[in-house]
């Protein structure tokens, strides 16, 4: 993947000097003059900001596999995981003491655990906890960032100050701790972990938002808009958050792995799902006794999580350099 | 010409950039020839491949871009030909380079005294007490006040001019043999424009240096060049000594590069332009470079590409306006 | 730079007493009296009644909170509920397993960082560079608790070479050192990396080459002093966040560190020894990006010498 953005790089750069610039001089050339910018327009089409993020993204899939296969696996999960109680092999719940602790066989794919359930249908209802705690707080907390992000940014002044100083208040909890001091009011469960990873953590994306908006501000566009007297209502919806939309997919795109792995260690912890539910993370802490017995079974939930993790890493990188390269550090 | 006191020459220099869209000619076919202690300017619109024969020189290409035929000699000794090591040892030390943005070409971490003392200190086998007293010296010599205090100053506590004159101080602190300046002036005020190409002249003149001038403006090299060549797409398209192209410009490109300069003795209500622009050299005319552009074009100039003339006072020109045949056979 | 550092630190003070009445109000003011929660649902209202009033919970909940703030600065934050011991006694006594973890994995994590992400940037596009930042991150996407289980499973329980819990020897700190290591490492490799490719693409670098000097000596002298100076932010910041307590590592290997403590006291709903170990830990995580800005500003030249 890299070499071709290095192709890319270069052959911008290389176009720089094909596609030739007009003297520096510009300024002195008066009006009529040719404009000398469109000629490369065309030559430089692969990385022109006109692309649609639709095409961004589709031109990125075409050039690198791995993004592409990252997101092959992800939708994978989730349809597993959504049609668990189609694809499921057997019911995740039922007992059965005769068939403890199994090794890999045709009935059971992956074995059994200690009180005899099916570990890969497990896995695939356990997935649902992982895939929907990576996903939907991912969505609120971004939700409510994106438009925290947007009023201090647009707003600016005391407003602005009071968001950022409240973000700095939250940034200052690791989510692990953040989680562990709502558990002791709500108690354990998944609604711990919703909450902690949705209400609390808007933080970072209110910040990148935030500094989007400064700089889209200053932007002509904008500045015409306001001088002519359009609402603020309208020119944070028309022309802000439109372009803020690049910067959000990749955001969500790294967001989601990181509470992905919260919630397995929420869950291993005791402080996520409660058993007889389960989770991928619950499932590595309830089989762990049992490594050297049924290696399989024990070690699956946790390569399960790892694969998917690495899977929105992978297109999350991608989509990072594609769609908005400023986010690297 | 007069041959034997050249010191660097280059001799059908190619430098081309492999991209994926194609091979793209930056560099076409260019031969340039400097003197000892000559300025030489070196003129062209951006993109015209001027800079990568500077990049060429001192093989500071980046990928794709090559060096692909050609030869670059320095008192006979051709760069092209040496390994990392011996091209090192020429770099800074006997060819310097000065860059186009004074604020960006040097190292925000280290005191420009720090920057100015490396290339010292790895190309002549000097103690650092030394090495410093040298520096100090060439800081007092190109104009910085207070040079011991300045020494141990950091890049972002100068302005823009005085960072350039670090930089040139930079170069000539080995007393190179030849120096490339790059649009040393474009990122400058006018007025410190001035004042850095007469610290040039001067400097060029007292040490010795040759001096190969790249700019896009004509008043630069009025000012401070001896010979000049004019570059149009990665070709020679014009050289001539600077008094005689000024006076007599052939080529119908530096008739309107000099054109396009707005004259204080002049009222225009227009300034001329050159008409169309710089050609993709992805895709360059099959006849000479400049002729979708050129007022004069002739039938031959779509076809074929017309070779550098010598005329009798040794004014060279890529014209077929200059062809006695092609004149004389009527178009 | 004194002017910025003070006004820095200034600044974090209102940041550290925010944090501090967030905690506060989260386990006090949210729904549900806090000793009820504390006791379970058996305790009878008499004993939760009697409770309430001599940890001073009837008091209003601002006066609470400034008493709380005066009794932690003079480093008092109240007695464990379930232990009966002073909190800062308890954070006393595992706060140095925290350090012994933090310092070794820093370690692992700084070395194998740094150097994946040089040779990375230097041998950027081949199959080296893919396989170091694929190791990042795998690293980076790895559930701690799961690679831990491995690497105890592996060389402790079938090979037999290192302990599998505990924290009394030094051969006790090297798995947990291994893996909090390498989950950390892959930010740092990543930021070297790209830091460094990008710092490789100034105009004082190509100056640097024009001088003469060996490629070698570009990247280490230019390159890499200027591509450090948000790596070694990363890195105190990183190193705040292991001294804040590797829950899971902690809990995995039985390390006796902050981490524990604050997971005991969820299970034993100890709230006083939450919330006080809670506060220990964002204050040392305010004052590890306290240090790390301050570390910025001091190593960039641009803001150091104004």
């Amino acid at each position: 993947m890299n070499s071709k953005k290095l192709n890319r790089a270069a052959d911008l750069a290389a176009e720089k000097i094909a596609g030739g610039f007009s003297m520096e001089g510009t300024d002195w050339i008066p009006e009529g003059a040719t404009q000398p910018a469109k000629v490369e327009a065309e030559a430089e089409s692969e990385i022109a900001p006109d692309e649609t993020i639709g095409e961004q993204i589709k031109s990125m899939f075409k050039h690198n596999k791995l993004a592409l296969v990252s997101a092959i696996l992800i939708v994978l999960f989730i349809l597993v995981t959504v049609f668990a109680p189609i694809v499921a092999p057997h019911d995740p719940y039922v007992q059965d003491l005769t068939q403890r602790l199994q090794g890999p066989s045709a009935e059971h794919l992956l074995g059994t655990d200690n009180y005899g359930r099916d570990v890969l249908s497990r896995m695939l209802y356990g997935g649902r906890v992982s895939l929907l705690v990576g996903i939907f707080p991912t969505i609120i907390s971004m939700t409510i960032g994106t438009a925290l992000g947007l009023i201090a940014g647009f707003y600016g002044g005391k407003i602005d100050s009071i968001i950022m100083r409240l973000a700095d208040v939250l940034m200052a909890f690791p989510s692990l701790l953040l989680a562990m001091l709502i558990s002791y009011t709500l108690g354990n469960g998944l609604l711990t972990i919703f909450m902690a990873l949705s209400v609390v953590s808007w933080a970072g994306t209110a910040r990148v938002v935030r500094s989007e908006v400064l700089s889209l501000r200053e932007k002509e566009y904008v500045e015409a808009a306001t001088s002519i007297g359009v609402k603020r209502g309208t020119i944070i919806r028309r022309h802000i958050l439109p372009n803020c939309v690049p910067t959000l997919i990749v955001l969500f795109t790294m967001n989601v792995p990181g509470n992905i792995l919260t919630e397995s260690s929420l869950s291993f912890l005791g402080i996520g799902a409660q058993p007889p539910s389960t989770s991928w993370g619950l499932m590595v802490y309830e089989s762990k006794q049992y490594l050297q017995m049924t290696p399989v079974s024990t070690l699956a939930p946790g390569i399960t999580i790892l694969l998917l993790v690495v899977a929105f890493n992978f297109l999350g990188d991608a989509l990072r350099d594609k769609l908005d390269p400023s986010l690297k550090n | 010409m007069i041959n034997n006191d050249s010191i660097f020459e280059i001799r059908g220099l190619k430098t081309q950039f492999f991209t994926s869209k194609g091979v793209v000619p930056a560099v076409d076919g260019v031969d340039i020839t400097v003197r000892k202690g000559e300025a030489v300017g070196l003129v062209g619109e951006s993109g015209c491949g001027k800079s990568m024969t500077a990049m060429s020189v001192m093989q500071l290409l980046k990928k794709p871009g090559r060096v692909v035929e050609g030869t670059i000699k320095l008192n006979g000794e051709d760069l092209l030909k040496m390994n990392k090591r011996e091209i090192n040892d020429i770099r800074g030390n006997r060819i310097s380079m000065i860059f186009q943005e004074p604020m960006t070409a040097l190292n925000p971490v280290y005191t420009i005294g720090k920057q100015a003392m490396e290339a010292l200190m790895i190309h002549q086998k000097i103690s650092k007490e030394e090495a410093k007293a040298k520096v100090i010296d060439m800081f007092a010599k190109v104009g910085i006040p207070e040079p011991e205090k300045r020494f141990s100053v950091y890049p972002h506590q100068l302005s823009g001019g005085l960072r350039q004159r670090v930089m040139i101080a930079m170069a000539m602190i080995c007393n190179p043999e030849l120096m490339i300046a790059d649009e040393p002036t474009t990122a400058l005020d006018v007025t410190i424009e001035a004042q850095i190409l007469y610290l040039m002249n001067q400097l060029q003149k007292e040490v010795g240096t040759a001096v190969i001038m790249i700019t896009h403006n004509l008043g630069v090299v009025a000012e401070s060049c001896d010979y000049v060549y004019v570059m149009y797409a990665g070709k020679i398209m014009e050289e001539a000594p600077v008094k005689e192209l000024f006076k007599n410009p052939l080529h119908p490109y530096t008739f309107g590069l000099m054109n396009s300069i707005p004259k204080m003795t002049e009222v225009k209500t227009h300034l001329y332009t050159i008409k169309g622009m710089v050609p993709n050299l992805l895709n360059l005319p099959q006849g000479c470079r400049f002729c979708p552009r050129c007022d004069k074009a002739m039938k031959i100039c779509t076809m074929y590409q017309p070779d550098l003339y010598e005329l009798e006072d040794g004014h060279k020109v890529r014209c077929f306006l200059y062809n006695k045949e092609v004149m004389e056979s009527g178009k | 730079m004194l002017k910025y550092v003070i006004k820095r630190i200034l600044i974090s003070i209102p940041l550290m007493i925010a944090v501090v009445l967030v905690v506060f109000l989260m386990l006090q003011v949210l729904p549900g009296n806090p000793v009820s929660v504390m006791m379970g649902e058996k305790a009878s209202p008499d004993v939760i009644e009697r409770v309430t009033e001599q940890m001073g919970l009837n008091d209003p909940v601002w006066e609470r909170f400034i008493d709380y703030l005066v009794n932690a600065v003079q480093g008092d934050l109240g007695t464990s509920y379930k232990l009966s011991r002073p909190i800062s006694d308890l954070i006393a006594d595992s706060f140095p397993n925290t350090v012994k973890l933090a310092i070794t994995s820093a370690l692992v994590s700084w070395i194998i960082g740094v150097f994946a992400g040089i040779i990375s940037a230097i041998k950027k596009d081949t199959l080296l560079d893919r396989f170091l930042m694929g190791f990042s991150l795998v690293g980076i996407s790895l559930p701690v608790f799961w690679g831990a289980m491995l690497l105890q499973f592996i060389f402790g329980y079938t090979l037999g070479w290192l302990p599998i819990s505990g924290y009394s020897t030094p051969a006790h700190m090297i798995l947990p050192a291994v893996i909090l290591g390498w989950t950390s490492s892959g930010t740092i490799a990543r930021l070297t990396r790209s830091s460094l490719l990008g710092i490789m693409e100034n105009d004082y670098i190509r100056t640097a080459r024009a001088k003469g000097l060996d490629e070698s000596l570009v990247v280490v002298k230019h390159g890499l002093k200027n591509a450090m100076i948000p790596v070694v932010t990363m890195m105190a910041m990183q190193f705040a966040s292991l001294l804040s307590g590797a829950v899971i590592t902690e809990s995995v290997f039985g390390i006796g560190g902050i981490g524990v403590l604050m997971v005991s006291a969820v299970n034993t709903r100890d709230m006083p020894l939450l919330q006080g170990s809670v506060i220990f830990s964002t204050m040392i995580i305010i004052i590890g990006n306290l240090v790390a800005d301050i570390l910025y500003s001091f190593l960039d030249p641009k803001i150091r010498e104004q």
